[in-house]
């Protein structure tokens, strides 16, 4: 068996190779007809693998490490293809009427990865010295007045207000458990673990080769058994997007997220052969691309010079050429995905026209004359991370020929992944930021983040400088609100925000993802409306192999 | 005695640009020589006179993205619209200026190092000749590749970085030049008619040593134009500034749709890299005391 596997998973490609050699294997191969699922089989995932220096997903949001995350973490619970939460480690859970406490029911005798026991004395550590590295705890944590674990398996959480979006902030994706008995009394962002993680997910790390690939093998004590299905998964380490996509066209990969240069090719090819499948994923608010300023030095302290750069910039030619006609214009701060949340009739559209004539007078109101056809220059950072080159190298390039119709040049410094995120987010030593962030179930975890006050220096959390209590006052009265009264006030929200645009929101992006038709029941298997990766646990291969 | 000085410096200057317009002559002699001074300063006219050329700026959205070849764009436009004919005669500026900065600065180090090494030798000697050996184990593109990973990429900075890589190659041939020199009678002359260090390095023996310099410089600057190319093509240029790699490493991801996007910039390269290779293969066979351009040079 070992023997069989070794030689497919060779044809297959080095990575397969690899970790097969190592793979302890307990599969089995019987073909039936019907949709039962089946065990067995390597799936293997293709990844640049930026930010992949830690797998800890509370220290940074970037994408290979969410995905990796999702291998060997899990969490109080998920969802379903229809945005349902599906419990996990949590059987069910209680909110009391006044919406201030909540207490989950935890599954009993449950084990972590590495075979220590799991208990609620974990989700209370998670909670408490783990999620404040956490970019999308920023909101809630604040305004946690306790976390206490009164037994083994249950474990309650009193907040000092109510929270609408409070549950949506035990998700897995954005609450990955963490166990205590590695992490206690340790440097939780230092600590070994980060690379050799101990989760309650359905895999567990095998080996991890920096820069080419981690292997992971079914975890056994999987609180959900028989799944996982398969014996093991590889995360390859693959640093060139065309690449990504040959591995997949070839299918010598079996998921990858698809750089927009690539939708298409991926679609053409799934209608001629029949072994890939693009997708795009439902997630419940699609990822914006925006731009962050520095709001700390000229020329971004000046807001007419904040609100120039948006009337110089002309967004169709974003969404056309960067994004291949796969994005749409963001109306406003919070994405017109949340319908019951954000209110159009705020829009950047009608706010902050294209129209190069305007943005030149408030330069000249700012104090920026043009001098030769110039005013000053800028520069603009990104993370040039493999999969976020391919679109945000256009972008930038767009945005620097539009700024210097106005007389802005503009320098751009595309860089490392942990270099921009030092730059931006640790040394605050930049003039504009472009960058793409997820707004998740609710503004609350994916939105605030980007334009409320942050004392921290957590990665992805507003690096701008800007503090404005009115707009924090606002926000968690938003936050507080009942359902039907959300509306109201994240339309004051969005214009403060349009008014001071500390960030600009250009467009809104969904993600699409390319698959290998050797998973079955492709429709079940990837319930991913509101997670934004797939759940391994649930995929299974035809034949099992 | 000082009557003997003034000599020098008169007759010096002329003797060492006539030894250079000698090399030229015999260098234009050889047919790949030849060949590869037409291809070369034909590049270095057309990129120095590109905003004359140029129909768009370097960094000016001309029209619609990927647009082929047409009398209007002559190469086509790229995935966000540059005009493509513009960006290639751009590109060449910078990959040729970072190939000409980066050989200049590593002649200045360089030379300095080895000139110093070989006039002084003894404990100098040992010292900065180790020094230029331990530079001249790593491997050039991995020095560039380290640079850049951990400060980004600027312009100056991937100038800064291939001069850092390629000095060691200045700093040896200009250390074996000065150890022949030294022992040579001139030398000696302007030794015991007690002039100074500095003039008898840089008015004595810099000008008989610069033929063979000039030719490593002149492939220096080939070679750094080369691994600027490769950085571009591996996403690490400065993205400010449009250069041949970095519009073929973009080029990757159109090779489907947009043929004109690689086809054009790489036969830039293609171009520069062929006159380059015939200007070595020039430079060597006018050096070489075996080949019969090179008799021609001695004599």
């Amino acid at each position: 068996m070992a023997e069989k596997l070794k030689h497919r998973s060779m044809m297959r490609g080095g990575w397969t190779a690899l970790a097969a050699g190592a793979m302890v294997l307990v599969g089995t191969a019987a073909w039936a007809a019907d949709e039962t699922p089946k065990h067995g089989g390597i799936a293997v995932i293709g990844t640049d693998g930026s930010g992949l220096t830690t797998l800890n997903s509370h220290a940074t949001s970037a994408t290979p490490v969410l995905m990796v995350s999702d291998l060997w973490a899990d969490g109080l619970f998920a969802r379903d293809g229809k945005g349902k939460k599906v419990p996990h480690i949590a059987t069910s859970w209680d909110i009391s009427p006044d919406q201030k406490t909540y207490t989950f029911h935890l599954r009993a005798g449950l084990k972590w990865s590495d075979g220590k026991p799991f208990s609620s004395a974990d989700v209370v550590f998670t909670l408490k010295d783990v999620a404040k590295f956490n970019t999308y705890q920023t909101q809630m944590l604040p305004n946690m007045e306790s976390v206490e674990a009164p037994d083994a398996n249950t474990v309650v959480v009193t907040l000092k207000a109510p929270l609408a979006a409070a549950l949506e902030g035990f998700d897995k994706e954005v609450l990955p458990l963490m166990p205590k008995h590695i992490y206690e009394g340790t440097d939780v962002l230092q600590n070994p673990a980060n690379r050799n993680p101990v989760g309650l997910g359905p895999y567990k790390l095998q080996a991890f080769e920096q820069g080419r690939s981690l292997t992971f093998v079914r975890n056994p004590n999987y609180w959900d058994q028989p799944k996982p299905y398969l014996d093991g998964l590889v995360v390859a380490i693959i640093t060139d997007t065309q690449q990504q996509i040959n591995a997949l066209l070839q299918g010598e990969i079996d998921f990858v997220k698809l750089p927009y240069t690539q939708v298409a090719r991926v679609q053409e090819a799934a209608k001629a052969t029949g072994k890939v499948f693009a997708r795009q994923v439902e997630v419940s608010a699609p990822e914006r691309a925006s731009l962050d300023f520095n709001m700390r030095k000229p020329p971004f302290d000046n807001q007419k010079v904040r609100q120039a750069v948006f009337h110089a910039m002309d967004r169709t030619r974003i969404i056309s050429d960067a994004y291949h006609g796969f994005a749409f214009l963001a109306t406003n701060a919070i994405p017109a995905q949340f319908t019951e949340l954000s209110d159009p009739s705020v829009d950047y559209g009608k706010l902050y026209p294209h129209d190069v004539a305007k943005a030149g007078k408030l330069l000249d109101e700012a104090g920026f004359p043009l001098v030769n056809g110039k005013r000053f220059t800028v520069d603009l950072t990104y993370s040039a991370s493999v999969f976020n080159r391919s679109t945000f190298e256009p972008i930038a390039q767009i945005l620097a020929a539009q700024w210097k119709e106005v007389g802005i040049e503009t320098t751009l410094s595309g860089l490392d992944d942990q270099l921009w995120i030092d730059k931006v987010y640790k040394q605050n030593n930049f003039d504009v930021s472009l960058v793409s962030l997820t707004g998740r179930t609710d503004p609350t975890l994916g939105v605030d983040r980007s334009f409320l006050c942050n004392p921290n220096k957590l990665p992805y959390v507003n690096p701008s400088g800007y503090c404005n209590p009115e707009l924090d006052a606002i926000a968690a009265k938003a936050n507080g609100a009942a359902a039907a009264d959300r509306k109201q006030f994240y339309k004051t929200y969005e214009e403060i925000v349009a008014r001071d645009l500390n960030e600009i929101s250009m467009t809104n992006v969904p993600t699409f993802h390319g698959f290998s038709t050797r998973f079955e029941a492709l429709h079940t298997q990837f319930d991913v409306s509101f997670n934004e990766y797939p759940n391994w646990a649930e995929v299974w291969l035809k034949n099992g192999k | 005695m000082t009557v003997g000085v003034e000599t020098r410096e008169v007759t010096a200057a002329p003797t060492w640009i006539r030894s250079l317009w000698t090399g030229f002559r015999a260098l234009m002699r050889t047919g790949a020589g030849r060949t590869g001074v037409i291809i070369i300063t034909a590049l270095a006219l057309v990129s120095w006179f590109a905003p004359w050329i140029a129909p768009n700026g370097p960094i000016e959205l001309a029209d619609k993205s990927l647009l082929p070849p047409s009398r209007l764009h002559l190469m086509g436009t790229d995935n966000v619209g540059h005009d493509l004919f513009s960006v290639v005669l751009y590109g060449g500026r910078a990959s040729l200026a970072i190939g000409f900065y980066a050989a200049a600065i590593a002649f200045l180090l360089g030379g300095t190092i080895g000139a110093l090494a070989g006039y002084l030798r003894g404990p100098v000697e040992a010292v900065l000749m180790r020094i230029a050996e331990l530079f001249q184990t790593l491997p050039v593109i991995v020095v560039v590749l380290f640079v850049v990973a951990m400060l980004g990429s600027s312009f100056w900075l991937l100038i800064g970085a291939v001069a850092v890589a390629i000095w060691p190659l200045e700093a040896r041939i200009v250390y074996g030049q000065f150890v022949v020199l030294k022992e040579r009678e001139f030398v000696a002359a302007a030794q015991a008619a007690g002039l100074s260090t500095s003039h008898i390095i840089l008015r004595e023996i810099l000008p008989n040593a610069l033929p063979p310099v000039i030719a490593q410089v002149a492939l220096d600057a080939g070679l750094a134009t080369l691994i600027a190319a490769g950085l571009g093509f591996l996403g690490l240029s400065d993205p400010s500034i449009p250069s041949w790699g970095e519009i073929l490493n973009r080029g990757q991801s159109y090779l489907d749709n947009a043929w004109w996007m690689s086809v054009f910039p790489g036969a830039a390269i293609c171009i520069t890299v062929l006159g380059l290779n015939l200007l070595a293969d020039g430079l060597n066979e006018i050096f070489d005391p075996r080949s019969s351009s090179g008799t021609r040079l001695q004599s």
